[in-house]
């Protein structure tokens, strides 16, 4: 991919010191006699979107051919905007834990829970708890001795019962027709091994907790991913051939697997798509022998993204659900435009009548 | 929470909508600069900006402007030069307590700068429908490396 050769408006320069071309210049207008204007049938025809790895927690994926607004408004959207659902309300019966009520309570809202955002409602703040918009979870844990501890132990675990409070003690009280919704995928946390508290004989903690559905940008405990982020596909032009000698030296100024010598010429080469594990780190540009012998740069349009999902969302279903909302938005500001241009074309024939 | 909050509000126009700040309530650069992008594409569009409270994503940025190459006037501060609005010069930039964001857009030919929205709209949703449709294709084509990863 980065052998060929790319169109050189498409990179942005990387130099020892500064980078050059930044910015996008492909509007109406810059180019004398070019057609830059937006054409939905052109830029299906330069899309390219590839899912390159997925695990069950991440993916990665490259969208190839939209501008950088176009991207950062999803990864902006998955980290603020798709909705998950997370203890929001702590009511607390018991705690004679050393851990302050209002410390415990925020750790039990930063808990990943498995709940499908989808299968639940939005609940405003003056709405009531119903079963479509609140789960209820409790957690009762008494730390008490050990009576078959065995002598002379100095672990907790053996010692006592009950010595941490972990995210498995919280349970699902399911109520109304949740039973049913949830009953092939009942609410849990996603890793039951987070520890919440820690107690000694004698504590209890004991709550009751409402988990709702939020957005990052109300409280980032609602953000369904761990990291959404991406990077530009790095680009490496080998301007002049390097000398075996150095060939070595040339590719340690690379991360791993970036640049291939042939072991029988010693010839220099990128490694067909090692371009991209390159962290441009410009290490090659500190050389005076490697002077214009490599041009280095990221190409414009070429968005990597790296997903981990922390939430009941499956990885790759992190885009589409961020693309739906992106939708919703549009549709929601587009119907508010539609209604403000309603309102100024029958204002303007008021005006006309009161003139006649 | 009151309902009556508008989403797009005419912060000051020509008579003519051909050049108009847009105030729209609940958004974001998500939206802004995406917006601003696609009317940018439409060469009909003289010059277009937004502007989002300082403070609330990224402090160092307070206007996302593109100014076509041989447009002479130096703008910005995008909407104090416009000439046909008499009221005084007022600050593009949302206060932080504001939720909003302004778009201005200045059309040629005095053509409405409602309609270029919309049609901005309609063709960013075509467009993320299009990203979609590819990358749902791509998923099920199956082509990539699967991997367990351990927590």
């Amino acid at each position: 991919m980065s052998s060929q050769p790319l169109d050189p408006r498409r990179l942005v320069g990387v130099h020892a010191e500064r980078v050059t071309d930044v910015s996008s210049r492909d509007f109406p207008g810059h180019y004398p006699g070019e057609d830059h204007s937006w054409n939905l049938q052109r830029f299906k025809k330069n899309l390219k979107v590839k899912v390159q790895r997925l695990s069950n927690h991440s993916i990665e994926f490259d969208i190839v051919g939209v501008d950088a607004s176009i991207a950062n408004a999803f990864r902006r959207i998955m980290i603020a905007e798709v909705p998950a659902i997370c203890i929001e309300h702590v009511f607390a019966f018991n705690n004679t834990s050393v851990i302050v009520d209002e410390v415990l309570a925020h750790r039990f809202g930063l808990v990943p829970l498995n709940v499908d955002p989808s299968l639940m409602e939005m609940r405003s703040p003056d709405d009531p708890p119903t079963d479509r918009n609140t789960l209820v979870f409790e957690v009762d844990v008494t730390c008490e001795r050990n009576p078959k501890a065995p002598k002379g132990s100095t672990d907790p675990y053996e010692l006592y019962i009950n010595p941490e409070v972990l995210s498995s003690h919280i349970t699902w009280s399911p109520a109304g027709e949740q039973a049913e919704v949830f009953a092939d995928n009942a609410p849990a946390p996603t890793n039951p091994n987070i520890v919440l508290a820690k107690l000694r004989p004698g504590q209890q903690i004991h709550y009751q907790m409402h988990a709702v559905k939020g957005v990052g940008k109300d409280h980032a405990k609602f953000s369904p991913v761990a990291t959404a982020s991406y990077r530009l596909l790095p680009h490496i032009k080998i301007t002049k051939p390097i000398p075996p000698h150095l060939a070595e030296k040339f590719q340690k100024c690379f991360s791993p697997g970036v640049i291939k010598i042939n072991p029988r010429t010693r010839e220099v080469s990128v490694d067909g798509n090692g371009a991209r594990k390159d962290t441009v780190s410009r290490e090659v540009l500190r050389h005076p022998e490697f002077t214009d012998s490599v041009e280095l740069g990221r190409v414009r349009d070429y968005f990597l993204f790296n997903v981990e999902s922390e939430s009941a969302y499956r990885p790759e279903r992190l885009l589409p659900e961020a693309i739906k909302v992106m939708r919703e938005k549009l549709a929601i500001i587009k119907q508010a435009a539609e209604a403000l241009r309603e309102k100024s074309t029958t204002m303007d024939n008021d005006v006309v009548m009161t003139d006649v | 929470m009151t309902e009556a909050v508008e989403k797009i509000k005419l912060l000051r126009s020509s008579p003519d909508l051909s050049a108009a700040t847009y105030q729209i309530h609940d958004e974001s650069h998500t939206i802004g600069n995406s917006l601003r992008w696609m009317l940018m594409k439409n060469p009909k569009v003289e010059f277009c900006g937004y502007s989002a409270p300082v403070g609330t994503a990224f402090g160092h940025i307070r206007e996302h402007v593109y100014q076509r190459p041989y447009a002479s006037l130096m703008l910005s501060r995008f909407i104090s030069l416009h000439p046909t609005s008499s009221a005084p010069p007022a600050n593009t930039v949302p206060h932080p307590s504001e939720n909003v964001i302004n778009v201005r857009i200045q059309m040629y030919d005095n053509l409405s700068s409602l309609d270029a929205l919309i049609t901005a709209l309609s063709d960013l949703d075509k467009l993320c429908e299009t990203v979609e449709d590819a990358y749902i294709k791509d998923l099920r084509e199956n082509k990539y490396e699967k991997w367990e990863e351990r927590r």
